[in-house]
């Protein structure tokens, strides 16, 4: 019967309360009564209201826009540095007004290279051999032909043995043939100057008394 | 008026006002046929200016490692460009301007648009 007994210090407490709140005391023994149960109480008259918290000023809510997203995108710059057509009419022309390469060359106009990398570039291997080619009884139609200003641009294999065998006469050569795309006609009139207008450049006695 | 009209015409060709067609062409462009007739596309077709490549390489530096010395011998496709094959060889920004979206023009330049 051990709780009964807690009951009765429980009601005993509650009842010393409430006969001591409402039991006609003076306001100073009602004051030293309450010190019993609760701590520090003001006595009445002198109670003053706690002040009121004044805090900061509450802030202006700062809207922070998120960080623009970074998209890197390559700056286009024109790749086209080159003036062509100033560069064209820089070149030397021929007669007819075709570019003259082998003259371009020898002048220094133009500095084409052996490779694509311009670290390694080995070095043109030129022929200096000129080939007489004469067709049967027409002397004005000799041809000379110079190995040197084409080995200047092309290496052998580029013309031997696909397109001509390497021995002198034994390609039965015609200008109809050329004019057809064969032989000289692989390059000429295509890359190389027009067969119609450079007679004298490989018929040399065309071009007249030196 | 009807006399002088074809001199007339040469004056105005000879002061540069305007020029005939074609006078850009150079002996030695090649436009470079589609081999597919493809209906859809409307690029124009590759021009190969010889001239602006052989003022800095010599014939042998392609020929024919890189193109044989004849029109069409070649399979040259954009796929095999971008690839690295053919003109990509040196169109690849280094030795040459590369090959993407902001140089097609430079090739396909071609008057004529389109399919073969």
């Amino acid at each position: 019967m051990q709780w009964r007994r807690y009951i009765k210090l429980l009601l005993a407490v509650v009842l010393f309360a409430v006969v001591g709140q409402g039991v006609g005391c003076t306001l100073a023994t009602r004051q030293e009564f309450m010190k019993v149960v609760f701590e520090d109480v003001p006595p009445r008259g002198q109670h003053k209201p706690p002040e009121p918290y004044v805090g900061h000023p509450r802030r202006q809510p700062v809207y922070e826009p998120p960080p623009p997203v970074m998209v890197l995108v390559k700056a286009y710059e024109p790749v086209f540095q080159y003036d062509w057509k100033t560069m064209l009419r820089a070149l030397p022309k021929d007669t007819v007004g075709g570019i003259d390469w082998v003259s371009a060359l020898a002048d220094g106009a133009i500095e084409p290279r052996t490779s694509i990398d311009p670290e390694h570039a080995p070095q043109q291997i030129v022929l200096p051999l000129d080939v007489q080619l004469e067709p049967e009884n027409l002397p004005l139609f000799k041809v000379t032909f110079p190995h040197e200003p084409h080995t200047e641009w092309l290496a052998c294999d580029n013309c031997h043995p696909k397109i001509f065998t390497m021995q002198a006469g034994a390609d039965p050569i015609s200008m109809q043939k050329i004019y057809a795309g064969e032989y000289c006609g692989e390059c000429h009139g295509k890359v190389a100057f027009a067969v119609a207008t450079g007679c004298p450049r490989c018929h040399l006695a065309l071009a007249g008394p030196q | 008026m009807t006399r002088c009209g074809p001199s007339l015409f040469i004056l105005v060709i000879m002061t540069g006002l305007i020029s005939p067609a074609q006078s850009d062409e150079v002996l030695g462009d090649i436009t470079l046929p589609r081999e597919e007739a493809t209906s859809s596309l409307t690029t124009p077709l590759a021009v190969f200016p010889h001239w602006k490549h052989r003022m800095y390489f010599k014939c042998n530096v392609c020929h024919e490692a890189l193109f044989q010395m004849q029109v069409g011998a070649d399979h040259i496709t954009m796929d095999a460009v971008r690839d690295g094959q053919f003109c990509a060889v040196c169109h690849d920004g280094k030795t040459a301007f590369e090959v993407s979206f902001d140089t097609c023009e430079i090739c396909h330049s071609a008057a004529s648009a389109g399919t073969p």
